[in-house]
């Protein structure tokens, strides 16, 4: 769809909206009017609650798994899923694939998560900084991450991951590495077409200091476009962190990380395919969710959008 | 047109030198002392020790180090391999020869299926079969490389025995291009998903823009029948961007080979990497690093200069 036909469908400026608003309910404030926007998306909110559903499961693993992940069952190896007592089967070792998985989402969640948030947080102030500042020093910034865009992602991530060794630390610090030039990117864009524009003049006249103008004006205009980012990405990193596990990169055995077990059934792939692909199943669960409510933000979140749907 | 290359060429430059920064400060980032590690019980010997720290460059200053890495990078001496024994470039032609064959395969995939289900998904908006394959498109794009392949060998190796799951030839018979080619159509095809997702997204949109446009409905209302239209008019606009994104992919596919090269036993680059990674052949790794990303950096150089002469208006100022 054409910028331009869409800014026409948006409907008439905000003002006359304001005139035509019933006066006795209260103002409806930008924050309302996302969550209404989000609610409507129904897809996003069954994504949403899917997320709620595997942090939960993370944090009452101990609780809620039926047995310990890591100690197998001798007698009852490669059961089959639905085998009674074991949902999802049990593994070679006759360890519970459904302990393992629930389990494995304490590592799966913060892997996704806190690579995002960081990167979030710095590639936001490079952006900005590099964005309003354009001159020499935004000019280097920016020329530095386009050396890291020409560079494989996968690639960089686990080159990194492998240098500085296996570990879930590592996997979360070579994810951050990798995505800061992105978030950085989005952010610079952003403020660069911000820098001029006629309420950054206005308040640079009425005496804002550069700062206060950087954190009051221009930054809330890119935090909605790094949110909806941010959360499409978490999706991307479940993906990669399970990639991470499958190389052998992230949490060390016995510890149930989902693309570990992948990796790890692949050697009974004939007889019991289970083993493997379930622990797939989930991550693609969980990572079509983080698009999904990244999408149902996205459209929440910009009001251009939001009129339209 | 020519300008335009030539200055694009210009700014190649520099973010070769920045790779190459990045990928010799990546072997730095190794813990331990890389002395050490080659002395073993040895490097209890202060001057043996110092000895090998000196003769492998280590007691210069990093700048100094990273010159003279350089310098021999530059002649294509990329170092010897402590896996295999060897120098990394009389490894590394082979694997990205492979690699390229994956790619190539996957390519293929990607642009066919994304093609055909980004014109349906345009054509017909909005039916089931549009959301649909959408809705395939983005979970296959969703799911790990890696999965998928492990899905495909089941179904397609294991289950059915229709195609062979390991390597790039068979041990038993004559290698042929048809044995490569069986061997190619499983990887590739795990391979090109994300491709193929984004390729079809893109399709869809551009096309459903073009058809938007008023020479479409001037056409229609000449009578045309929708297959010329998309196919005369329409898609003529859709083939800049299309190939654009295409190009795109060929260097995110041959990054992205690693998982499936694993899964598949693909000798290519991929297989090399993660060997290395097992064998902590650091050495091995940063040359596949640095050579992936001039590949890299050398595909997006010749699909911008695609989209240029292919669409005069993306002329850049």
């Amino acid at each position: 769809m054409n910028e331009q036909l869409v800014s026409l469908e948006a409907g008439p400026p905000p003002a006359v909206d304001n005139a035509a608003r019933d006066l006795s309910r209260p103002p409806a404030t930008a924050l309302r009017q996302a969550v209404a926007g989000f609610a409507r998306d129904r897809g996003a909110v069954l994504a949403l609650v899917i997320l709620v559903l595997i942090a939960l499961v993370a944090v009452l693993a101990p609780l809620i798994a039926p047995f310990d992940p890591n100690v197998g069952d001798p007698l009852n190896t490669l059961a089959p899923p639905l085998t009674a007592g074991h949902l999802l089967g049990t593994d070679d070792q006759g360890r519970d694939i459904l302990s393992r998985i629930l389990y494995g989402a304490r590592l799966a969640i913060p892997e996704a998560t806190i690579p995002v948030i960081a990167a979030a947080v710095l590639g936001t102030a490079l952006g900005l900084l590099a964005g309003f500042y354009q001159g020499i020093g935004g000019g280097l910034v920016m020329r530095v991450l386009d050396v890291f865009f020409a560079i494989p992602l996968v690639l960089l991530g686990i080159a990194v991951a492998a240098a500085l060794g296996s570990g879930p630390p590592t996997v979360i610090l070579s994810m951050a590495v990798v995505i800061t030039p992105y978030i950085a990117r989005v952010v610079y864009t952003t403020t660069a077409q911000l820098k001029h524009a006629l309420f950054v003049e206005a308040a640079r006249a009425s005496g804002s200091g550069e700062l206060k103008i950087l954190v009051q004006e221009i930054l809330p205009h890119a935090v909605p476009t790094v949110i909806v980012y941010g959360t499409i990405n978490m999706g991307a990193m479940i993906v990669f962190a399970a990639g991470f596990g499958f190389l052998g990169l992230g949490a060390q055995p016995p510890a149930s990380d989902w693309g570990a077990m992948i990796a790890y059934g692949m050697s009974n792939l004939g007889s019991s395919p289970w083993v493997s692909t379930v622990p797939g199943l989930v991550i693609v669960v969980a990572s079509l969710a983080f698009n999904y409510v990244g999408d149902g933000l996205r459209i929440a979140l910009d009001p251009r959008l939001r009129s339209r749907a | 047109m020519r300008s335009y290359a030539l200055q694009r060429l210009a700014t190649t430059i520099p973010i070769l030198i920045g790779v190459s920064v990045v990928t010799f400060v990546l072997i730095k980032l190794v813990p331990g002392d890389p002395a050490t590690a080659i002395l073993g019980p040895a490097a209890s010997n202060p001057t043996a020790l110092a000895a090998v720290r000196q003769e492998m460059g280590l007691d210069k200053p990093l700048v100094v180090q990273y010159w003279i890495w350089l310098s021999h990078v530059a002649v294509g001496d990329l170092g010897q391999s402590s896996q295999f024994r060897v120098p990394v470039m009389s490894v590394l032609p082979q694997k990205i020869a492979n690699t390229a064959i994956l790619t190539v395969g996957s390519l293929a995939w990607a642009v066919i299926l994304g093609l055909v289900i980004g014109i349906v998904g345009a054509v017909r908006r909005g039916s089931i079969a549009d959301r649909l394959l959408m809705f395939l498109a983005l979970t296959s794009a969703s799911a790990p490389v890696f999965w998928i392949g492990i899905l495909l060998s089941y179904v397609f190796s294991i289950q059915l025995h229709l195609l062979p799951a390991l390597g790039m030839t068979s041990s038993t018979e004559q290698a042929t291009p048809l044995t490569v080619l069986s061997h190619l159509i499983l990887p590739s095809l795990a391979n090109s998903m994300i491709s193929l997702a984004v390729i079809a997204r893109v399709v869809r949109s551009t096309l459903l823009d073009a058809l938007e446009q008023p020479y479409i409905l001037a056409a229609r209302a000449r009578g045309m029948s929708m297959r010329r239209m998309v196919v005369r008019h329409a898609f003529r606009n859709v083939l800049p961007d299309a190939i654009n994104i295409t190009g795109l992919q060929v260097g995110y596919l041959f990054g992205g080979a690693l998982f499936t090269e694993v899964v598949f036993s693909w000798p290519g680059i991929g297989s090399l990497i993660y060997s290395s990674i097992q064998a902590r052949d650091y050495v091995m790794l940063q040359g596949a690093v640095l050579v992936v990303s001039a590949v890299f950096i050398a595909v997006n150089f010749v699909s911008d200069a695609a989209r240029v002469a292919l669409d005069p208006r993306a002329q850049p100022a």
